[in-house]
């Protein structure tokens, strides 16, 4: 009995842990003008991150507000560097930019969080996740004490970005969620989260600013910011390969506020096992894609059991119903009620399609029919073969 | 109730006349100390860069090695047209601009001021952003001879230079215009006049390439020969035509970069030398008032202000080891700045005194200066109207528990009327209090309006003479304007008139105008207002005296302020030819579109017209 257990229980292990089977990535740069130049850039470099630890693009939401690529000022047209050796184009030529110019607004950003969108959006603009979804929301922009600019036109609250989690996880669109945000007073944005199972970080305290990297002088704007250069830094040089087991814990560790020149801050209390839990998670749970499969139940779903169900209901009803009207006399009211559901009943039953049980004595007949089918197939293909050797 | 019912009938109180007078004194003494303190560091701030976008000193500039020989050969070229007719250099300049691809274009323009004939020729040539959109310019300008009238021979070499280097990056957000203007004050004007469509198409010739909206404009002074000569600063000219100024932030950004990135240390208001203490903070920033108040154009960059054109100039000066490259890579730094930006400079101030190249005074702080010297007169004219409005008679006070003197008990005791309260009792009090005082308005209205419209004459005749004629009329305007308050006092008094209660009224109109104009131009002008206020303070103090003692010393102070003593003595001061300001200041009429002699002719010269006629006419009762 006890082997038995042991082998249970390690089977069991790796579900315990990674209880996902998607990841996504919502990548949002709030500000647009080419001195911002350094907030495409800092999300461009998470993009390419994530995408290099497994993420498709299919799953990456990437927000941009202006295409500095394009943008005359730029002394090095179609490209976007992060840094000033110019190693690596961040735009290069396989960039899936979802949302850009003015489509980056508050609402939308709520709207593709939330999924309320119409139902002519493109999927490849929705966020089309479920409740075994990991979601990794990095934002950057110009930010103040519980807000953050969006394009200079509005910004968006910490309640407005808090409550709009709640209803992601009321409507079970995410399994748990790493939030992440690079600007001023960055950690105010985070303090008013109450939805469980969102782990956040970001880049300075209230009455903190949050400071550019390093100027490039020959694109002539700053290129990178602090939190998010040393969130790379270690990302790109720790977290090598998809297999990697370094956990959220190491990554919070690796911030020098001498490097930063901010406090970064962590909050860990909305997550389930709290801190110690918080910490154990991997990064590739956040930052890379993990395929675990989940079958469903391993139980037999049966299709038509729910038609069954619901005669049985509407027969409880009727019964109801004859118990009262011989009671009462009753208006003719409930009677149309009923119809009316029962219109709806035979809509749904119409729309759906699904698996029929099939009477198992019922189909003998048909198996002697298939058989003689074949059979005379066989003797015709004989018999045209007899023919043409003559 | 009790309380307003003695605010109310303290309104009565002769005393209450009394007060003005101090009351106008504080003013003039806070107001002349508020400006004192304002170099002190609890009153000044630092200067820093407002708009994010400008990033100034962010680029490396690469204006150096190869780009040094084609300077010098520019250089040579320029100096080989300095003896050559307008007409050959505007062909040979239009030609190095083409040589660099770039479209180009000439402007011709004739202006008549004082008699004279300014008649010269633009080129210009514009650089289109490659991947801009063409909806706005910046604009560099090298005029062929600076303020001082020399050739400007490295300033539009440097020009021609930076045209061939900008057309090579392919990074410009706007177009960018080069100009070499036939002068310093008329041919940029004529062109940004032309660029706007608001000049006069006979004499101006209208632009055949335009591009879009002017966003700045950075002119270049560097006056050196062919061979070249190293300076030791750079001197930011920023003060526009009327005391317009440029956003603080071009200027800032030009110092930053300057300074911070290239080295080269920046001075403004020719303070050669600077080493921030009060005195020389102070010293800038009255030089700096004195420059805004006379209104007048001090560089190329002067004449895009009306047109809300943020300008300088940057012009080399001193003898020391910065050469021509550094200012070339600081005028590229500044473009590439100024290319940066994405819409008008607007974040910092229009209004501000500068103090040092990297400290100033904004508006708010300096503004109640100018705005209590003018209220000081607003005070008086109320003033005095409320005394034209008092009964000259004594009004005694009943009530009073001090004894009454001897000599009050020799005269007659004053009349008194019984007045029947609404509760029945009955109550005297001095008719002089009842009765009403009408006062005569005729005269001083029709006074001040006469004093204004004589101001119209000077205005014209100075805007007008022939320049050989304008010593004449100066001098004789001098000599007219010292003589005719009294000989108008004499006049008047021919007629037994102005009555005392006149006198007070035509002083009281005149100063409340006065008031009312220089908190006006307060708002616009800062310093014109605020240095004819000074000029004007004792108009608040004289008054129509019989007594000689008083009405002599009077009349000397308000004869030595006549606006044209003091023009004249100023130009004594400062060793001008009282000829050369009055050509230019008709030139500035004509051209620039100057308002500074319409301030003088119509608000201060008959105002003190005005007080000068009041006291005279006391000697004359």
């Amino acid at each position: 009995m006890a082997p038995l257990l042991l082998l249970l229980s390690l089977l069991l292990a790796p579900l315990a842990l990674g209880e996902h089977t998607s990841n996504w990535a919502v990548l949002v740069s709030t500000s647009r003008f080419w001195f911002n130049y350094r907030h495409l850039a800092n999300v461009l470099s998470l993009y390419r991150t994530v995408k290099r630890l497994g993420i498709p693009d299919s799953q990456i939401i990437l927000m941009l507000p202006d295409d500095m690529a394009c943008n005359p000022r730029n002394a090095f047209p179609g490209n976007v560097f992060n840094n000033a050796d110019r190693a690596l184009d961040l735009y290069g030529d396989n960039i899936e930019v979802d949302y850009r110019g003015y489509e980056v607004t508050v609402e939308a950003f709520i709207r593709l969080m939330t999924d309320r969108v119409s139902p002519d959006m493109p999927r490849s603009k929705r966020l089309l996740t479920d409740d075994r979804s990991n979601i990794l929301v990095y934002m950057t922009g110009h930010g103040g004490n519980e807000f953050l600019k969006f394009q200079d036109a509005e910004e968006i609250s910490a309640f407005d970005l808090a409550d709009a989690f709640e209803q992601m996880w009321e409507k079970k669109r995410y399994h748990e969620m790493l939030f992440m945000i690079d600007t001023c007073q960055a950690n105010t944005m985070y303090s008013k989260f109450y939805s469980p199972n969102i782990l956040a970080t970001g880049s300075s305290e209230i009455d903190q600013s949050s400071y550019s990297h390093h100027a490039d002088n020959d694109v002539g704007v700053a290129v990178i910011d602090r939190y998010t250069y040393y969130n790379l830094e270690f990302l790109e040089n720790e977290v090598r390969q998809p297999s990697s087991k370094l956990t959220m814990g190491d990554l919070f560790d690796s911030y020098d506020e001498d490097k930063i020149h901010s406090h970064p801050g962590v909050r860990y209390d909305l997550f389930a096992g709290g801190q110690t839990a918080a910490r154990s998670r991997l990064v590739m749970d956040f930052f890379g894609n993990v395929q675990n499969v989940e079958v469903e139940g391993g139980v037999k779903r049966n299709e038509t059991e729910w038609q069954d169900e619901l005669r049985a209901i509407e027969n409880m009803i009727a019964e109801a119903k004859k118990r009262h009207n011989e009671s009462l006399h009753t208006s003719p009211q409930h009677a149309s009620v009923i119809d009316e559901v029962k219109e709806q009943e035979a809509k749904r039953q119409v729309r759906r399609e699904g698996a029929v049980k099939v009477d198992e004595e019922e189909g003998w007949s048909k198996q002697i029919i298939g058989a003689a089918t074949l059979l005379g197939c066989a003797g015709a293909w004989l018999a045209a073969s007899f023919l043409e050797s003559v | 109730m009790a309380l307003i019912a003695t605010l109310l009938a303290l309104r009565k109180d002769a005393r209450i006349l009394k007060l003005p007078p101090y009351l106008s004194a504080i003013c003039i003494i806070v107001g002349v100390a508020w400006l004192l303190v304002l170099p002190l560091d609890e009153y000044s701030r630092n200067t820093y860069v407002s708009e994010n976008a400008l990033l100034p000193g962010q680029v490396h500039t690469y204006f150096t090695g190869s780009e040094h020989n084609i300077f010098r050969a520019y250089r040579h070229e320029v100096a080989g047209l300095a003896d050559r007719s307008v007409e050959e250099r505007t062909q040979r300049l239009s030609d190095i601009f083409r040589s660099s691809n770039l479209k180009v274009a000439t402007q011709r323009y004739s202006y008549q001021a004082a008699g004279r004939n300014i008649s010269n020729q633009n080129v210009y040539a514009v650089l289109q952003g490659p991947r801009a959109d063409a909806t706005e310019a910046i604009v560099l300008i090298g005029a062929w001879t600076n303020m001082d009238g020399q050739i400007n021979h490295s300033g539009v070499a440097l020009v021609l230079t930076l045209a061939r280097y900008f057309k090579r990056w392919s990074l410009w957000s706007k177009d960018v215009i080069f100009l070499v203007s036939g002068d310093s004050t008329s041919g940029p004007q004529a062109w940004v006049d032309a660029y706007h469509d608001s000049h006069n198409p006979d004499t101006i010739e209208s632009l055949s390439i335009k591009s879009g909206a002017l966003q700045g404009a950075v002119a270049v002074d560097y006056p050196a020969g062919p061979w070249g000569h190293r300076y030791d600063k750079l001197h930011i000219v920023y003060d526009g035509v009327n005391g317009q100024l440029p956003n603080l932030d071009l200027f800032n950004t030009a110092v930053n970069i300057a300074n911070g990135q290239m080295g080269i240390s920046c001075t403004l208001q020719r303070m050669w030398k600077h080493g921030d203490s009060y005195q020389e903070r102070l010293q800038t920033m009255l030089r700096g008032m004195i420059s805004q108040g006379l209104g007048h154009a001090s560089g190329p960059h002067s004449s895009f202000m009306p047109y809300h054109v943020d300008a300088i100039t940057l012009q080399t000066v001193g003898d020391g080891w910065h050469d021509e490259m550094g200012l070339g890579r600081t005028v590229e730094s500044l473009f590439r700045s100024l290319n940066n930006l994405l819409e008008h400079l607007h974040q910092s101030f229009f209004f501000y005194l500068l103090l040092h190249s990297k400290r100033f005074v904004s508006i708010g702080t300096y503004l109640p200066s100018a705005m209590l010297i003018a209220a000081n007169f607003s005070i008086t004219a109320i003033a005095l109207w409320v005394q034209s409005g008092r009964s000259t008679s004594p009004i005694p006070n009943p009530a009073s528990t001090s004894p009454p003197s001897t000599k009050a008990n020799e005269k007659p005791e004053t009349t008194m009327t019984a007045v029947k309260t609404p509760d029945g009792s009955t109550t005297l009090i001095p008719t002089p209090l009842l009765s009403i005082t009408e006062r005569a308005l005729f005269l001083p209205l029709s006074f001040i309006l006469f004093t204004h419209f004589l101001g119209l004459l000077p205005l014209y005749i100075f805007n007008n003479t022939p320049e050989p004629y304008l010593r004449l009329s100066f001098e004789t305007t001098l000599a007219l304007t010292t003589a005719l308050p009294l000989l108008i006092a004499r006049a008047l008094s021919l007629f037994h008139r102005p009555t005392h209660q006149e006198t007070t009224l035509i002083q009281c109109f005149s100063l409340l105008l006065l008031g009312m104009f220089l908190a006006a131009l307060a708002t616009l002008n800062f310093s014109l207002s605020f240095l004819i206020g000074i000029l004007t303070t004792p108009l608040s103090f004289v008054r129509a005296s019989r007594n000689r003692l008083v009405a002599l010393p009077a009349l000397g102070v308000l004869l030595a302020l006549n606006p044209v003593v003091v023009i004249r003595a100023a130009t004594v001061y400062w060793g001008k030819d009282v000829v050369e300001i009055l050509v230019q200041a008709a030139e500035g009429w004509h051209v620039w579109g100057l308002w500074t002699q319409v301030v003088v002719w119509l608000v201060w010269w008959p105002s003190w017209f005005a007080g000068a006629v009041v006291v005279g006419s006391g000697l004359f009762a």
